[in-house]
């Protein structure tokens, strides 16, 4: 845990350690003047064991330092709303697909100049391309790229510009 | 989905069993062990230099040093540095090493009890500070609940020099000597 809370605030912030971390080990003690009276864990999985084994395993390792956002010039552009959902930037690119769909995400891996500045910061070596590379991978397997890309994959043109004529957008669903 | 889901998919996707008595015990070994992972060789320093790191690291966060050359001119230096902030009252642990000290001098209202919404001050005792980024680390127990330690605007620490530790590893083995805390932060 020591080696991870050092690499969060250093990859997040540049700061030397985060301002307050606080470490629960359950509920109140007779005697404690504050505290839970009760203690749960909850566990949200939302597709993450499934990723486990698969070729997006490496993502698992995440610590949500945002050092892949700091370092994107896609994320400088165009801001963490444009994401549209919780993960935004290049961490965003590989799990929101895994959450939402390919068939509704795969406006972000694509959206991405595989500058590799992403991979290159990660302070747990994620590698972002790689993952992003394997969704549009998956869309392509799927025949869900686009007309116009696709015949462009097939002539041998560069994927991100000519995607970026087509001006395809990110379609999510109602809500998120 | 359930805990038992979860950890199925888990296990699948490790391509394991569900665990023999071996396999579980030899988790159970590692994780007694406690074993240290890489160790900064910043705060790998003789005392009295971790207490200059100590200090240069806490001052770059912001906090503001106070030195004293005995516990017993602590409640003077409270009621000065409140005075300072124009702060006439102060929320404190009913800590044994606090509550020995004569308080009759203090201007300063003092309280011995949780913190509430509007309380700007309180003081506490640390267990440790922590050389290698200049933290302090704090634990919760009947006689110093953990609101004192992030409710109130200013927090007042007791941190005594011979507490100050190098790295991280050395005061959570420190910390796992004390009776188990309900919060450790
Ligand atoms: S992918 Fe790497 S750089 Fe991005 S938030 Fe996660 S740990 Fe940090």
């Amino acid at each position: 845990m020591t080696l991870f809370l050092r690499l969060l605030a250093r990859s997040a912030t540049g700061q030397e350690f985060t301002v307050y971390n606080t470490l629960s080990s359950g509920p109140r003690r007779e005697g404690d003047q504050d505290g839970p009276e009760n203690f749960h864990v909850v566990l949200v999985d939302n597709g993450r064991s499934e990723m486990v084994g698969s070729q997006f395993q490496e993502m698992l390792r995440c610590i949500r330092c945002s050092a892949c956002m700091n370092h994107c010039p896609v994320y400088g552009a165009v801001g963490g709303h444009s994401y549209g959902w919780v993960y935004p930037g290049p961490m965003g690119s590989v799990l929101t697909p895994k959450m939402i769909g390919i068939e509704k995400g795969a406006a972000l891996p694509n959206a991405s100049t595989f500058c590799g500045k992403c991979e290159s910061v990660c302070p747990v070596r994620i590698p972002l391309p790689k993952l992003m590379r394997h969704w549009r991978e998956d869309e392509f397997s799927k025949h869900l790229t686009p007309k116009q890309p696709a015949m462009a994959l097939a002539a041998g043109h560069s994927w991100p510009s000519v995607r970026h004529c087509t001006g395809s957008s990110p379609s999510f669903p109602a809500g998120v | 989905m359930s805990r038992a889901e979860i950890f199925a998919n888990i296990r699948r996707g490790l391509g394991r069993e569900i665990p023999t008595d071996e396999q579980r015990q030899t988790v159970q070994n590692r994780l007694r062990a406690k074993a240290d992972n890489i160790i900064p060789a910043r705060a790998q320093l003789p005392q009295p230099q971790q207490i200059e790191l100590f200090k240069s690291m806490t001052t770059e966060a912001a906090a503001e040093l106070i030195e004293l050359d005995s516990i017993e001119q602590l409640p003077a230096a409270c009621d000065n540095w409140l005075a300072t902030q124009n702060l006439n009252e102060f929320i404190c642990a009913s800590d044994p090493q606090l509550a020995g000290l004569d308080w009759s001098a203090v201007k300063a209202a003092k309280e011995e009890r949780v913190a509430q919404v509007g309380d700007m001050a309180a003081l506490t005792t640390s267990f440790a500070g922590i050389a290698e980024t200049g933290t302090l680390m704090l634990y919760s127990r009947a006689e110093s609940p953990t609101t004192l330690n992030f409710l109130p605007d200013n927090h007042l620490v007791v941190l005594h020099e011979k507490d100050i530790l190098g790295v991280y590893e050395e005061a959570w083995k420190s910390c796992a000597t004390i009776a188990r805390p309900t919060t450790a932060c």
